[in-house]
């Protein structure tokens, strides 16, 4: 798994629903989009994200995702491998669509699994499955309070049982359970997908092999990614763009002041602390080629020191957390911060 | 004497903490027209933030009233308002050297408290007319006659000569002002004379050097003299003179007897030193006067910049405070834990706070300071003694033969019904009962002797709380005496934390050791690894405690594209850190420097 240096990914934030004129915008945006950016390379993922709403949920026409198609259509370059995601935060108007999305192009589908049974988890795979999505991602909401152990395994072993490839662990900070019952069940969880054989290729992220998602990977490889949408996120190296939550028009990466230069500091603490996550680990050596002498003699110290007492450890010339260092992911980069 | 000299009354305010005197201060000026509407407000002599905010008079402050009495004499008044807290008597001391008379200001709903006695004593010392005030008798719960009684035999004056004044609504304060002028003698030394000057005070200003606070005994001084100062020989023109109405007033000339100021363009304190004599170059010689005896810190305690950055602004701050508060000593300190500071000297708690309040406030530095240690005597196996007013100079065991620890004569007054519980107070902080005096049928006064270093720390706060606040304490420095102490240390992961080091009754270590390492456990934050928080004396730990080790600090799911979100979260993580020292491999967080003090919770006044 390499980072290919000049494909890029394109991640559609979506507006609310019934927003008109923003979703006029965004449609006729996305039907011609102005991406000054990238000049070159090629779009190799396309995310399309809907936490603020449904992605056209009930109702709605086919015709409105034609600008994703047509935008589908302009970027999708030729090889297969081309995903195309689709993520909501509601499972069932997601599954409802899957014909439509199937239609607009899209080969791959993230259903947020919803606490407290599998049935309408399950029945929206089929819905999707049916539909010719086969790479079926689900957002499994983890150790989360109030649900027991016993009950989150059986949404868990549901999804996989349905034919889900794809498992990301969602945890709401303030919804938590405690530091022990985490520990038991982020390993019981671990083991119980590696038994049926998914990869841990994220901390969080766990896939049949080959079907990692593109759009994570790109992002915890920090690559470069162009954000539509209310609120979307674009970067290329140490420029960050966000788009307001209520402007859609704007284009990314041409208007200056609404982004952010950051540090060559802070970019590699960011590689640093996304890149220890994922099981590829990070070339420490290419991240500190950049920053400043102190920062990067403290990463360099710090990575040592973590190393010799076992909370990263090395693959190859790469580090990534350990067993050990995984439940302090967050303190170890909060820690590094420049 | 000089008509004018016969007409200039020079008094002070004396009384216990909070009995009034700057409320009378106020209505005397109040009464005598000194200050305008506009300039007028309570307290108005307390003008430093500090003394505003926490309600005390930290540092004296003079005034000058022209007066006209009702029979149409003219007088000229100089009062001197003066701290009541026992760690600023030295404050007390030096403006009774400028005075003839002195208002002795008592509650009448308190009574008698321990630095009434304290600064009637002074006050006799100094040869003073005692002018005795039962002041607050507005109150409902005043005990008027009681407490007028046990003023009469503290000062020996019969009944009738006591003022009883409500300085909140003005009764009885021209009474006062009215017989003051007879009650006080006018100033001595003859006009004609040399000058003779005790310089009394002295404040610094950033734009005319110091200003130097005299009361002439003999002579005259004015603009374009030159003047000498006996102790440094050191000679100044003089730029100009005045007297003090909140405001420097310049005025040609001060005569004998008077109070006022004198600029003269010195930029250093060492140049004027509070306690020296001036007269005139061209006059000749004068005697020196006695002066004052230095101030003794009897507290030390080590402050920190909590920004490294920021020591040269330390030492710039605490040298410009010590124009004004001479009590203050500081020499560098470095210490592993805390970096580079200063080891500060103070005469007490109350001292130690606002000093580290004022420098935190008007030089804007934050800062940590350290356990408070008083001053001990190691006499070493040689014969030779040490000086020790750092738990971390202490010398080896081996190489000391015993240790001398401080002890004072102190002075509690308390209602009878709490004198069981200030007894058994006095047991637990090895103190050795004396005697014992009624005041008032239900007031006594109890004298302990008591190692000052049980006074400092946590004495006052334990004192109020059995008492419910009703007891008062004063006490004196009485010698040293050989205790068997030891230097405790703090061990975090086996790193010894210089900044925490104590020397303790060996008989105290025990429990001191045991609350320190369950405060620190509590300040401690949870780390990637296991903290052990060790108490010892030597090599031998008598204490532990363990933090655990951090089990998790991971949310799964990173938000999207998005890790700017991630990195706000975990920067206010961080920004905690930053108020963090490392040591070793552990981070402890700089209150848990400070929160190692506050044994009970309820601290304060
Ligand atoms: N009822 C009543 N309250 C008074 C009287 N005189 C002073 N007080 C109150 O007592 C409190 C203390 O008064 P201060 O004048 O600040 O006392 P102080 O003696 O100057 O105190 P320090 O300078 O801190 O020693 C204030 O709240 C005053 O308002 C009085 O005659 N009657
Ligand atoms: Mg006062």
């Amino acid at each position: 798994m390499t980072t290919r240096e000049n494909s890029y990914g394109i991640f559609v934030a979506l507006p609310p629903p019934g927003d008109s004129p923003a979703e006029a915008v965004l449609a006729g945006e996305i039907a011609s989009p102005p991406i000054p950016f990238p000049t070159k390379g090629r779009c190799t993922d396309l995310y399309v994200d809907s936490k603020r709403s449904s992605p056209f949920p009930g109702g709605r026409a086919a015709g409105e995702i034609a600008p994703l198609a047509e935008l589908i259509r302009r970027h999708a370059p030729p090889e297969r491998s081309f995903e195309i995601e689709a993520a909501g935060e509601e499972t069932g108007p997601l599954c409802n669509q899957a014909v439509l999305f199937r239609d607009a192009g899209f080969n791959r589908i993230c259903l947020a699994a919803p606490v407290g049974g599998s049935a309408l988890l399950v029945r929206s795979i089929d819905a999707a499955r049916c539909a010719g999505i086969d790479r079926i991602a689900v957002e499994h909401p983890f150790a989360r309070v109030g649900e027991s152990a016993a009950d989150e395994r059986e949404r868990l072993a549901a999804a996989v049982e349905a034919g889900a490839e794809h498992i990301s662990l969602v945890e709401r900070a303030d919804r938590t359970v405690g530091e022990e019952e985490w520990l038991r069940r982020y390993r019981a969880t671990s083991d119980f997908l590696r038994r049926r054989g998914f990869l841990r290729y994220e901390i969080a992220h766990f896939s049949l092999p080959g079907r990692e998602s593109a759009h994570v990977l790109r992002v915890f490889r920090c690559g470069t990614v162009v954000g539509f949408g209310p609120g979307a996120v674009s970067r290329k190296g140490r420029l960050r763009v966000r788009r307001p939550a209520d402007d859609v028009a704007s284009t990314p990466f041409t208007r200056k002041e609404a982004g952010e230069t950051i540090s060559a500091e802070e970019k590699a603490w960011e590689e640093f602390s996304l890149g220890i996550r994922l099981a590829e680990g990070v070339d420490i050596g290419t991240i500190t080629a950049h920053p400043g002498r102190s920062f990067r003699d403290a990463l360099i110290g710090a990575v040592e020191a973590l190393a010799a007492s076992g909370w990263l450890e090395r693959v190859g010339d790469r580090v990534r957390l350990s067993r050990k260092g995984i439940p302090l992911a967050d303190k170890i980069a909060a820690d590094m911060l420049p | 004497m000089s008509q004018l000299q016969k007409r200039i009354r020079n008094f002070c305010i004396i009384a216990h903490i909070d009995h009034g005197k700057s409320t009378l201060a106020d209505r005397i000026l109040e009464r005598t027209g000194t200050l305008s509407r506009g300039e007028m407000r309570d307290q108005v002599l307390d003008s430093m933030d500090l003394e505003r905010e926490r309600g005390i008079t930290i540092k004296a402050h003079a005034i000058r009233i022209d007066y006209k009495d009702a029979t149409g004499h003219e007088w000229a008044l100089n009062l001197i308002d003066t701290p009541g807290h026992v760690d600023f008597s030295y404050e007390v001391s030096r403006s009774l050297a400028a005075c003839e008379g002195a208002l002795l200001v008592v509650d009448a709903s308190q009574g008698i408290e321990a630095q009434t006695i304290a600064n009637f004593y002074l006050a006799l010392e100094h040869d003073l007319a005692i002018v005795p005030v039962l002041n607050k008798i507005d109150l409902p719960n005043a005990r008027t006659e009681a407490v007028k009684e046990a003023l009469c035999d503290l000062t020996g004056e019969s009944p009738e000569n006591v003022f009883e004044i409500s300085a909140r609504t003005g009764e009885g304060v021209d009474e006062l002002l009215d017989r003051m002028t007879d009650l006080i003698p006018p100033p001595a030394g003859r006009e004609e004379d040399p000058l003779q000057a005790l310089i009394f005070d002295s404040v610094f200003d950033r734009f005319r050097g110091v200003n130097i606070y005299l009361r002439l005994m003999q002579g005259r001084v004015r603009s374009g003299d030159t003047i000498r100062f006996l102790a440094t020989g050191d000679e100044r023109v003089v730029d100009e003179v005045g007297v003090f109405r909140l405001k420097r007033v310049p005025r040609e000339e001060l005569c004998a007897g008077e109070v006022g100021y004198i600029l003269a363009g010195i930029k250093q304190i060492r140049h004027a030193q509070v306690g020296d004599t001036v007269t005139l170059s061209r006059e000749g010689a004068v005697e020196a006067l006695p002066g004052f005896q230095e101030p003794k810190p009897m507290v030390f305690s080590g402050m920190f910049p909590t920004d490294p950055g920021e020591y040269d602004l330390l030492r710039d701050a605490l040298e410009k405070l010590h124009l004004n508060d001479a009590a203050i000593t500081f020499e560098p300190e470095s210490s592993e834990a805390l970096g580079f500071g200063f080891r500060c000297g103070f005469l007490g708690m109350l001292h130690l706070e606002v000093v580290q309040e004022r420098l935190e406030r008007e030089y804007d530095l934050n800062l940590i300071s350290t356990i408070p240690s008083v001053v001990f005597r190691a006499i070493l196996n040689d014969g030779s003694v040490k000086r020790v007013d750092n738990p971390r100079h202490l010398p080896d065991p081996g190489e000391i033969e015993r240790i001398e620890e401080p002890i004072v004569d102190a002075r509690i007054i308390t209602p009878t019904e709490y004198m069981g519980n200030v007894n058994k107070l006095i047991g637990e902080k090895r103190g050795v009962h004396k005697e014992m005096e009624y005041l008032e049928p239900t007031r006594v006064q109890l004298r302990f002797e008591l190692p000052l270093a049980e006074v400092v720390l946590d004495f006052y706060d334990r004192l109020q709380s059995v008492t419910r606040g009703y007891a008062s304490y004063d006490y004196e420095h009485s010698g040293f005496t050989t205790s068997d102490m030891v230097r405790l240390d703090v061990l975090v992961n086996g790193e010894p934390v210089d900044a925490l080091s104590i020397i303790v009754h060996r008989e105290k270590a025990y429990s001191w050791g045991r609350q320190l390492t369950g405060r620190l456990k509590e300040l401690i934050p949870r780390q990637m690894y296991q903290v052990a928080i060790q108490a010892a004396i030597g090599t031998k730990v008598i204490a532990r405690e363990t933090v655990s080790a951090y089990r998790k600090d991971v949310i799964a799911k990173c938000y999207g594209g998005d890790i700017t979100r991630k990195r706000k979260l975990l920067e206010k993580q961080k920004e905690g850190k930053k108020r963090m020292k490392q040591i070793g491999s552990v981070q402890i967080p700089q209150e848990a420097f400070l929160a190692v003090l506050r044994v009970n919770d309820d601290k304060g006044k």
